[in-house]
């Protein structure tokens, strides 16, 4: 019996970034998959967005590392001697451009508590802007599907898979979503319906697909689609929301004491916060993991290696 | 005494219930022999039956215990309280359809009919393995002795050697059977019968096939209503003409490779049907599937699909097919796999995966569609190809070209053992007006998006 091919979900990199459950396969043909927050069971992934960066990496020179910009954050895509071809592709990226790529999901997890998931590509084409914009479309009908079913699995007492089923939700979709429920317990589904609006409110009559890059603040980063433009990136929450940028000052200035010569681990950053924040109310991963990204966004910090920061 | 009893309708009974095994796991002879012992031993008949039964592996009870000879007004079970895998039961039934075909049995060839039969309680298959001579489609029959198995979870009656039938009056039985199962086409699924289906014929024509060594001529085309299409044979001339909107009684489903198809012979009713439908342009459309939905079906008919080509796969471009009489098997290294080396004639393909996010499947397009998606035909590829002295430069320009791409693709979908396979009739860049789109989206968004 042949193994039938991994459907390539569609995912926006803000929900990608955030997954943190991981379902390693047994044997050698058994494949892993990595559970995003929303349900998409994730082995392979399908990405069109704005390449900003492609850099060498590591000794060797061999392996290059791509960031991959959609709406609502970045993808990493690292290709190495195992993927020639996709390695090939990347190398010869004239950022910034629109890429799609399609690939294999990974994890790094160095320590517990730091979960960083990047994406290993098989193939990487140069597209156009409607192929990107389709994307984000396509993204939009995914998740969202996902989405309902996240709101049928909280309306369920004991959620299965035949009450998902008989509920209209798609089989797929459904072990997904269970899955999912397993090992994030409840999830806030209005921070994702959020991530859906934002991505798709690019696309709307006058207004323009942001693009992020976590690196350099030099230039910032360009629209290909709007060359003449100036840099059309926005943060990710509100920018004038008080508390957030309260947190993020007091994360950059965390940053900032923990540096030193060889960057502020992500772990000790987030150690450093929580004592922070502990007089006041508790602060989670993901509150700092957002901050740490409004940060880069505004060109404040930077990532030299994964799970690594430093200040500009 | 039992010595007065007559054996001989008790060992009829036996061989009855065992017909199955006679002549393979049971001589008749030894089977006599047996019985006859019993009796001799002063065994009561009834014992010697349930006791060779059981010996055989045929559980008491399920066998009559009084001899079943057959007098006629022998009470019969209505089909649905008829069990599966019983060697034995009585039936009263009207032949909904009857069917002939030839099979191979212990190394002989064997004439077999088969069809539907029902009662006012429902309908069921059967097999007689005896000729049902002098009777026709709608006479009803008494059956004495016959024997039930369970095939795909379904009853299946059989007529063995050995049971009775005998013709009854017509007004035996009610004579509306309500056998017939309406269905809209776009629900038709692999291994349902006793179908009524009204549809449009779309198209029809004749071709001749051959059938266990005998030239015949079958009608194959396309029906339609509104619900969807497919494509069906017609085992007998029944006069279908394209346009004419038509009831046929009596169809059922074979799936080829996964696409059900719609089949019906000369059992079949065909009338012209009343039903207003759409004309022949607007239900000759393909159906807009997703991907996911084609993997839950197995396949699908002249069927649209919206897609990402997310790998262009080796053995695309431009290729050179054996040219050997009825072969067109692509050569690998100049060679075919069945032919040897021969001088190939190019074509131009893609292999490739098409994904939409819920499903993904291998794709199939040929010479005319490769072409218009690299901009260029055959001939200046092989102008190329010879200056660069490599075939796979077009395959190089074909990942450049479409790789990542989005497309509107048409056609069948097959299923095989490595998944779904997309034959792509058509297949066009997709374009869609995506600020409309997200519009739409972005309306139908819940509150706590906001």
């Amino acid at each position: 019996m042949a193994v039938l091919r991994e459907t390539a979900h569609r995912v926006y990199a803000d929900e990608y970034n955030a997954s943190r459950h991981e379902i390693k396969g047994q044997g050698e043909k058994d494949p892993s998959f990595l559970v995003t927050p929303t349900g998409a069971k994730v082995n392979r992934l399908h990405v069109v967005g704005v390449c900003t960066d492609v850099e060498p990496v590591g000794e060797s020179g061999e392996v290059f590392r791509a960031r991959i910009s959609d709406p609502t954050g970045v993808f990493t895509v690292y290709a190495g001697q195992y993927q020639p071809e996709a390695a090939q592709v990347l190398a010869s990226l004239q950022p910034p451009c629109f890429v799609a790529v399609t690939g294999k999901a990974r994890s790094y997890e160095p320590e517990p508590g730091s979960f960083f998931v990047s994406l290993r590509p098989e193939t990487v084409a140069v597209v156009d802007e409607a192929t990107r914009d389709h994307w984000v479309v396509e993204t939009a009908r995914r998740t969202m599907e996902r989405l309902q079913a996240v709101d049928a699995v909280r309306d369920e007492e004991r959620p299965t898979a035949e009450a998902l089923a008989a509920g209209g939700v798609r089989g797929p979709v459904a072990e997904g979503v269970l899955l999912a429920h397993e090992g994030y317990g409840p999830l806030d589904s209005g921070r994702y319906w959020r991530t859906v609006r934002t991505a798709l409110e690019g696309l709307l009559p006058g207004g323009t697909v942001p693009v992020h890059a976590t690196e350099g603040s030099g230039a910032g980063p360009s629209t290909p689609h709007a060359p003449a433009a100036p840099p059309a990136w926005k943060p990710d929450g509100p920018q004038s929301d008080p508390a957030a940028e309260a947190l993020d000052d007091a994360i950059l200035e965390t940053v900032k004491r923990l540096e030193g010569d060889a960057g502020a681990r992500w772990d000790d950053i987030l150690d450093e916060a929580q004592k922070g924040a502990a007089e006041g109310q508790a602060l989670t991963a993901e509150d700092v993991e957002e901050a740490l990204n409004r940060l880069m966004d505004k060109g404040l910090v930077y990532e030299p290696t994964l799970g690594v920061l430093r200040t500009t | 005494m039992q010595a007065t009893t007559d054996p001989a309708p008790h060992f009829e009974t036996l061989t009855r219930a065992l017909q199955d095994k006679i002549g393979t796991e049971i001589d008749e002879a030894d089977l006599r022999a047996e019985f006859e012992k019993y009796l001799e031993y002063g065994v009561p008949v009834d014992q010697a039956v349930k006791t060779i039964l059981r010996h055989h592996g045929v559980q008491a009870g399920m066998a009559p215990s009084s001899p079943a000879g057959g007098a006629p007004g022998q009470e019969r079970t209505p089909l649905d309280q008829v069990p599966s895998n019983v060697p034995y039961v009585n039936l009263l039934v009207r032949l909904v359809t009857k069917n002939t075909k030839t099979v191979q049995a212990r190394g002989e060839e064997k004439e077999i009919v088969w069809g539907l039969v029902g009662d006012e309680t429902g309908t069921a298959p059967f097999t007689s393995w005896r000729p049902l001579e002098g009777l026709e489609k709608g006479d009803v029959i008494a059956v004495q002795g016959a024997y039930t198995k369970e095939f795909r979870g379904e009853l299946q009656i059989n007529f063995g050697d050995r049971c009775r039938i005998e013709k009854k009056e017509p007004d035996a039985l009610p004579k509306v059977l309500t056998v017939f199962q309406e269905v809209r086409i776009g629900g038709i699924a692999e291994g349902q019968r006793g179908l009524r289906v009204t549809g449009r014929i779309l198209d029809v024509a004749s071709r001749e096939v051959n059938v266990q060594g005998e030239p015949k001529t079958i009608y194959g085309g396309t029906i339609a209503d509104e619900s969807g299409k497919i494509e069906f044979t017609s085992w007998h001339d029944h006069g279908l003409e394209a346009d004419q909107v038509v009831t046929i009684e009596g169809g059922y489903v074979r799936s080829y490779r996964g696409v059900p198809q719609f089949n019906f012979d000369e059992e079949a009713t065909v009338t012209a049907a009343e039903a207003d439908l759409p004309p022949a342009e607007a239900l000759d459309k393909a159906q807009h599937v997703s991907l996911g939905q084609l993997s839950e079906r197995g396949g699908g008919n002249d069927v649209a699909v919206v897609a990402s080509l997310l790998e262009v796969r080796q053995g695309s471009g431009l290729v050179f097919r054996c040219p050997h009489e009825g072969c067109s098997r692509v050569l690998v290294s100049g060679q075919c796999r069945l032919h040897g080396k021969g001088e190939g004639a190019a074509d131009l393909r893609i292999k490739g995966i098409l994904d939409d996010g819920t499903g993904s499947v291998n794709l199939v397009a040929g010479r005319e569609i490769t072409e218009a998606l690299l901009g260029k035909d055959i001939d200046a590829c092989l102008k190329e190809a010879k200056e660069a002295f490599r075939h796979e430069i077009v395959q190089e320009q074909l990942e450049e070209r479409i790789t990542g791409r989005v497309y509107e693709v048409r056609g069948n979908v097959l299923s095989d053992e490595y998944g779904l396979m997309f034959l792509a009739r058509t297949m066009t860049p997709f374009k869609e007006d995506t600020e409309k789109a997200a519009e739409a989206l972005v309306a139908g968004l819940p509150a706590e998006a906001f």
